[in-house]
């Protein structure tokens, strides 16, 4: 991973609501996230921190009541937000590819798993040709049982036929996996690819994608909820709360150093190995309802026991550039915190 | 004089519950099997376990929702296993066993309020009329935290967390004896997950509740049980005190299941397939094919449970113990 080269993927201020019927949400507000080459971030928040409508509208494919109202979203030097149907449908499973959270949901149950993972080949195939390799030269139905031996499914000629509702949900998610790697994308979007797995399976698919990512330099984005397996496979880590960025770190220095009041709340509730009940600190409140046309600049200011009133008024942006930061006027080894604290 | 010990409050022993299946003659998917177990008086225990281990089903039997097939299930003295889950349902020891689903957007109907969910086992089971009803739930409802005005809200209108109180109000209501929790935190988010168990753990204390706390998530039943039980294909294949079998899983698979909680170190990785819950034979460990540590004897005898120095153990025996025949052996981690 070089973060000296521009970053792959570099999503600036970006805003997105959606229309209903009980009225507006905005679910995404001035978001800044970069990934580099080769780079693996987790993308960690609850229920409700807009990650994978996130995800979603990198791809561009949200809910049809979706409307992006600012910023850049810029992959490669190209601005998506700006590119045609043609254009994206391109790049989806070819450059971009995408790790939904329920295969048996995701795949398609009349279709044998082989001919999914063919599909995408075949879709593609006019961007395969002029890539040198040994696989140049194998036919789409070789490319897919390799694909499935890639993922570590084992006798694939076989369960090239296979249906999903006869392979284990762990089989299922390496398909997938499978489907999204088959034609050497660029960037992986894994959207929370563990979540109902058993936890043996989940720590072998996880393996499986983070040392393929290795392996491609390709960079990844895995959202999840939970932290202490974005801490066990990411390079860094992004927390989003309610819509919001609102820390961006290495890993280790997230929990050697958290500085968003919120992030220091999502670790101590999380149980860990040494907790105890008692330990547990759950973070207070609520969410705030996304509908409010008076929402605070701030989202967790009413949760948040360092609040100002400037944090209703404003916000400094994460940057993405930067190794680590935050977006928090009172950060929580700040100096601005300790000027808050010598307050009368 | 020998004084005899209390009995535990639940006792099971050789308990098994095979599925016909259809289509193959005479095929049995042996989804529990040979199962004994035990829970005293304000214990709580755990019961651990990944997809096709058998734990739904177990847990149903013990909820008496499914018949077994064959077994002792003594609660209180009184052998359960015996009377049809059909009969049971109606008779007033339905209210000793009560079960708190794990999605409370699927076990909440939808069309009755919170109040309605809390006084309805009330009204069918505990034989109250209209007004103590009422005047249980607004009782059950401040234990558990939920506030009075949310008594009138549908589950819609309601949060995760408000849901799993209300769940858990239903099952208290009738003040049963053991409380079943099949992963009651699963749906929820983890910041909410805190305040939810922290609220378990303070009612099981002070109403002196025995739990049986079913979950895949280790670390949440580390922190919420006394004792735990590991279950493998239909087997339970070690219990012990909670801290012990966390601490020092003596076998393989327990090994391996503790070494894949993230972040903590290296992990035990385990290869080939999951042998088959149908007409297992009777003399194999189930865990021999995937097993790091299998020898020759794990396909030729069924290991009996031995504890921490080897030597076998009663039926009932709380200490930590594990169906192996190298459980005192340590496994050596691969690396990660």
């Amino acid at each position: 991973m070089n973060t000296a080269q521009p970053p792959l993927l570099d999503v600036q201020d970006f805003s997105l609501e959606f229309r209903t019927r009980s009225g507006t949400v905005n679910a995404l507000q001035g978001v800044n996230l970069r990934l580099h080459k080769g780079e693996i971030v987790g993308l960690v928040g609850e229920s409700g921190s807009g990650k994978s409508v996130l995800s979603y509208a990198l791809l561009g494919i949200s809910d049809a009541a979706a409307k992006v109202t600012g910023g850049s979203v810029r992959f490669g030097g190209m601005e998506l937000l700006q590119a045609g149907k043609d254009a994206l449908s391109e790049l989806r499973g070819r450059e971009i590819s995408m790790i939904f959270q329920s295969p048996r949901t995701a795949l398609n149950p009349i279709r044998s798993v082989g001919l999914q993972i063919e599909d995408v080949l075949r879709r593609h195939a006019m961007a395969t040709r002029g890539r040198t390799g040994p696989d140049q030269a194998l036919g789409f139905r070789e490319r897919a049982v390799q694909a499935l031996r890639e993922v570590a499914i084992a006798d694939p000629e076989r369960r090239f036929h296979a249906y999903p509702f006869e392979l284990s949900g762990g089989m299922c998610q390496r398909v997938m996996i499978a489907i999204a790697l088959a034609c050497r994308p660029s960037l992986l979007i894994a959207d929370e690819p563990t979540t109902g797995l058993d936890v043996t399976t989940q720590a072998s698919v996880m393996d499986l994608i983070t040392a393929l990512a290795r392996e491609r330099e390709m960079a990844t984005l895995f959202i999840t909820h939970d932290l202490a397996l974005a801490a066990e496979y990411c390079d860094r880590i992004v927390v989003m709360h309610a819509g919001h960025a609102v820390e961006s770190a290495p890993t280790r220095l997230l929990f050697t150093q958290p500085l968003h009041p919120y992030t220091a709340r999502l670790m101590s509730s999380t149980p860990a190995r040494d907790s105890t009940l008692a330990s547990l600190l759950p973070v207070p409140g609520q969410l705030p309802d996304l509908r409010r046309s008076d929402l605070p600049a701030c989202r967790f200011v009413d949760r948040c026991e360092r609040a100002a009133p400037r944090c209703r008024e404003s916000l400094p942006p994460l940057d993405s550039s930067a190794e680590h930061s935050t977006a928090c006027w009172f950060p929580l080894n700040g100096a601005a915190a300790a000027e808050l604290e010598s307050c009368p | 004089m020998n004084i005899s010990p209390t009995p535990p409050l639940l006792r099971v022993e050789g308990l098994s519950k095979r599925f016909a299946l259809a289509g193959k003659k005479g095929a049995l998917l042996h989804a529990v099997d040979d199962v004994s177990l035990h829970i005293e008086p304000g214990e709580s225990l755990g019961l651990v376990g990944e997809s096709g281990c058998g734990k739904s089903t177990l847990v149903r039997l013990l909820a008496r929702l499914l018949d077994p097939s064959e077994g002792r299930i003594e609660f209180d003295g009184l052998d359960l296993a015996t009377l049809p889950a059909r009969r049971f349902a109606r008779l007033p020891q339905r209210t000793l066993i009560q079960m708190v689903f794990q999605d409370p957007s699927d076990s909440l109907n939808p069309r009755y309020t919170a109040r309605d969910t809390v006084t309805e086992p009330c009204l069918l089971l505990a034989g109250m009329n209209r007004s103590q009803a009422d005047a249980r739930a607004d009782e059950v409802a401040q234990q558990v935290g939920l506030p009075a005005e949310l008594m009138s809200r549908y589950p819609h209108q309601l949060s995760g967390g408000q849901k799993a109180r209300v769940g858990i109000a239903r099952a208290l209501a009738v003040k049963p004896r053991l409380l079943i929790l099949d992963e009651p935190t699963a749906a929820l988010d983890v910041s909410v997950q805190a305040v939810v168990l922290q609220l378990l753990d303070r009612l099981r204390r002070e109403m002196k509740l025995a739990t049986l706390f079913v979950s895949h998530d280790l670390n949440v039943v580390r922190l919420l049980t006394d004792r735990v039980a590991v279950m493998y294909l239909g087997k339970i294949v070690e219990t012990g005190p909670s801290a012990s079998v966390f601490e020092q899983p003596s076998h393989p698979y327990t090994q391996a299941l503790v070494s894949s909680i993230p972040g903590l170190g290296p992990r035990v990785r385990l290869s080939g397939e999951v042998s088959s819950p149908i007409d297992p034979p009777r003399e194999v460990c189930r865990f021999a094919s995937r097993c790091p540590a299998a020898q020759d004897i794990c396909s030729r005898q069924y290991p009996a449970s031995r504890d921490a120095q080897g030597q076998p153990v009663a039926l009932h025996h709380s200490g930590h113990q594990s169906a192996c025949h190298f459980a005192h052996w340590p496994l050596p981690a691969q690396a990660a």
